[in-house]
């Protein structure tokens, strides 16, 4: 295996990975919780036939930001750089001639990029990436996709999405129990898993095997995220930047030094770190739908002369957490919407037909639960596939816990 | 005679005060009971698991307090509250209502009797004398119970003396619900076994944290298998049951099972 390189190093503070046990929730600041909590109180004395509440206006002076500019400013989390890191990692492990466990599972929650992350470790490494099988494959049990992988043992491996190896089905359970009986006896020799932490949790009733080594992408609490914003904002070639809440001025990431701090700084970071629960890409699309510009204001490309004097900024700005909208689940929202939720969260996502034979629902009763929830911005569908959106996704969660249903460990 | 005058001198002379200060409190604690329970009631249809069995249970409780609450303001306006006086007056009571209304009387006495043994607390499902239904409320003298055809049955508390009192989850929030399915005898019980224990578990009504079994007989006629699993939600007993079966089913005829359509008759000599 090839030796950490400076990129490896430098992607460090961002990229942790640590046992499931060490994960960190990131803690909101005790007002908030406690506004929280009065809030779910008065939710319980709300009336039930009470209208949604109206959407909060973010201010008319403001504009959204164009997706040309979203894009530069806050762009894609960079999974290479956090594949790069489980080098670091994992260093141990690889130079193990014939590793204790031969396979070592990643596991995420929605949208903390475990997927992407593994896939582009095989790139970096060449390592082989396996596919999924196909639905029909599942549910017929073909144990030919099975044979088929990885007949190379000496070429280590990686099975990016576990989660699209099974259905909550009766018939949708015995591949994926046989090849993680064949993975972790060593079978395929040297391997890496991911798996979404809702598939995980489900698996671990359906599947009684060796417990693995499990590891996970460490929580962006308030620094991380803050950390990570502006090293996204300062790779963008724009002039140099500074977020403040556009009601108060306050700055929501560190201000550079020459910068007049007396405005303070807001925990907007903090909140957003809370709530998102250190999700990265939850908390990257709330963050995206936070920023917002002045209306005749362009963020400017840096010149090189500016770049080099380091002269003038853009100011973008941000939208008080109280009014950043967070979806919710619609008035009345019970047993379809809490099957359906489920689902799909259970899958990473799902197709149509495929959850009507999961839920032994009509094709009329999915669709009209998948319509309603998309109103409510709580799922989207991407191609054929129907998954919860990030910025629904803290709201979902709640929502399955509180009523009792199967939830992940983060 | 003379009894009947010492009775009498037991009982403070009612002033018009006091017997506007009587009904005034009874009136207020009738209220306070409906509106607490009212309100309980609300709360916990809005809530579920745990919490809402906890507001549930607190209705018998509060009426109690309310109880003792109200004979406490009560019966000093009413009598001199000395012992003498006190076992007097519910000797004199006791008797009366032992002749008149004693099956009234029994079934008051096994309603405060429940509050303390709990045999069955508001949101249990429970099942006496063939009546299965989800305890709506404990009123002093009865139980009401909603069955799952949306019929409310009025079960007095005395049967709590002498009937079997089924109650399927005691106050938790778990309830065992059974699904059963009856196979011709030549297949191989293992893999049904298996099968139905994956029809439970990818069941969506599933509470995936309680045990799922599946206990297998053998029968005259063929193998009677019973797969038992809990809900998630107590109220959704019914439509887990039709899931399972249903799910089983197609599970069990797409592997080939053959299903015992009747049970053989065996004439006895």
């Amino acid at each position: 295996m090839t030796a950490p390189s400076t990129k490896e190093k430098n992607a460090a503070p961002f990229w942790e990975y640590v046992r499931v046990k060490d994960y960190q929730l990131p803690a909101a600041p005790v007002n908030q919780v406690a506004r929280k909590r009065f809030s779910s109180l008065r939710v319980l004395f709300r009336r039930e036939t009470a209208e949604q509440e109206a959407p909060l206006h973010t201010g008319e002076d403001l504009k959204t930001l164009p997706l040309q500019q979203l894009d530069r400013i806050a762009p894609l989390p960079a999974w290479n750089d956090a594949a790069a890191s489980l080098g670091l990692d994992l260093q141990g492990w690889l130079d193990q001639e014939n590793p204790g466990p031969p396979v070592i599972v990643l596991l995420g929650p929605p949208y903390h990029g475990h997927a992407d992350i593994l896939t582009s470790w095989a790139e970096q490494r060449e390592w082989e990436i396996l596919g999924a099988p196909s639905p029909e494959q599942i549910l017929s049990g073909d144990d030919r996709w099975l044979s088929g992988l990885h007949k190379q043992k000496d070429v280590p491996w990686v099975f990016p999405a576990l989660e699209r190896a099974y259905f909550r089905n009766s018939m949708g359970l015995n591949l994926v129990r046989c090849f993680l009986d064949n993975a972790f006896s060593g079978q395929f020799g040297r391997g890496i898993i991911g798996c979404d932490s809702w598939a995980w949790a489900f698996l671990q009733y359906a599947w009684r095997g060796r417990q693995p080594i499990v590891l996970t992408l460490q929580s962006f609490d308030q620094a991380r995220l803050a950390a990570h914003f502006q090293h996204l904002a300062a790779a963008a070639c724009i002039r140099p930047l500074r977020f403040r809440l556009s009601h108060t001025g306050s700055y929501v990431l560190p201000p550079p030094e020459e910068a007049d701090e007396s405005n303070g700084i807001s925990d907007f970071v903090q909140l957003l770190a809370a709530h998102s629960r250190g999700i990265a890409g939850v908390a990257w699309a709330l963050w995206r739908s936070s920023l917002h510009t002045e209306p005749d204001e362009a963020l400017k490309i840096a010149t090189d002369q500016e770049a080099q004097e380091g002269s003038g900024h853009d100011t973008v700005w941000v939208t008080p957490w109280e009014q950043v909208q967070h979806p919710s689940l619609p008035d009345g929202a019970g047993r379809d919407e809490a099957f359906v939720l489920h689902a799909l969260l259970l899958h990473n996502g799902l197709e149509p037909q495929l959850l009507q034979q999961i839920l032994s629902m009509s094709a009329n009763q999915v669709m009209e639960t998948l319509f309603r929830l998309e109103a409510a911005n709580l799922v989207v569908r991407n191609d054929a596939i129907w998954q919860v959106t990030p910025l629904g996704y803290p709201a979902v969660r709640t929502f399955l816990q509180k009523n009792g249903y199967l939830i992940d460990q983060f | 005679m003379g009894n009947s005058a010492d009775m009498a001198k037991i009982f403070h002379s009612l002033g018009q005060a006091n017997l506007v200060q009587i009904g005034l409190i009874a009136v207020f604690a009738v209220l306070c009971i409906f509106l607490g329970q009212r309100l309980l009631a609300w709360l916990a249809n809005k809530c579920t698991g745990r919490r809402r069995l906890l507001l549930f249970n607190s209705m018998p409780l509060l009426r109690l307090l309310v109880f003792i609450a109200t004979s406490v303001l009560i019966i000093p306006r009413l009598i001199e509250p000395t012992i003498e006086n006190l076992v007097a007056l519910l000797g004199a009571l006791g008797l009366a209502l032992g002749f008149a209304f004693k099956d009234y009387a029994s079934s008051l006495a096994a309603g405060f009797i429940s509050l303390y043994e709990m045999p069955y607390r508001p949101g249990d499902w429970i099942e006496v004398n063939g009546a299965y239904g989800e305890v709506r409320a404990i009123n002093m003298r009865t139980v009401e119970i909603v069955t799952p055809d949306d019929t409310v049955v009025v079960i007095p508390h005395l049967k709590l003396w002498d009937q079997l009192i089924f109650n399927a989850n005691d106050g938790g929030e778990n309830l065992l619900c059974v699904a059963d399915f009856y196979l011709h005898p030549a297949h191989d019980a293992v893999q049904v076994k298996h099968l139905l224990y994956d029809v439970a578990l990818t069941s969506p009504f599933l509470q995936i944290n309680q045990p799922v079994n599946v206990i297998v007989l053998n029968k005259p006629w063929g193998t009677h298998y019973r797969l038992k699993a809990y809900p998630i939600d107590m109220r959704q007993q019914f439509h887990f049951i039709s899931d399972v079966t249903m799910r089983g089913k197609a599970a069990l005829m797409g592997q080939g099972m053959e299903f015992v359509t009747m049970p053989a008759i065996t004439k006895m000599d």
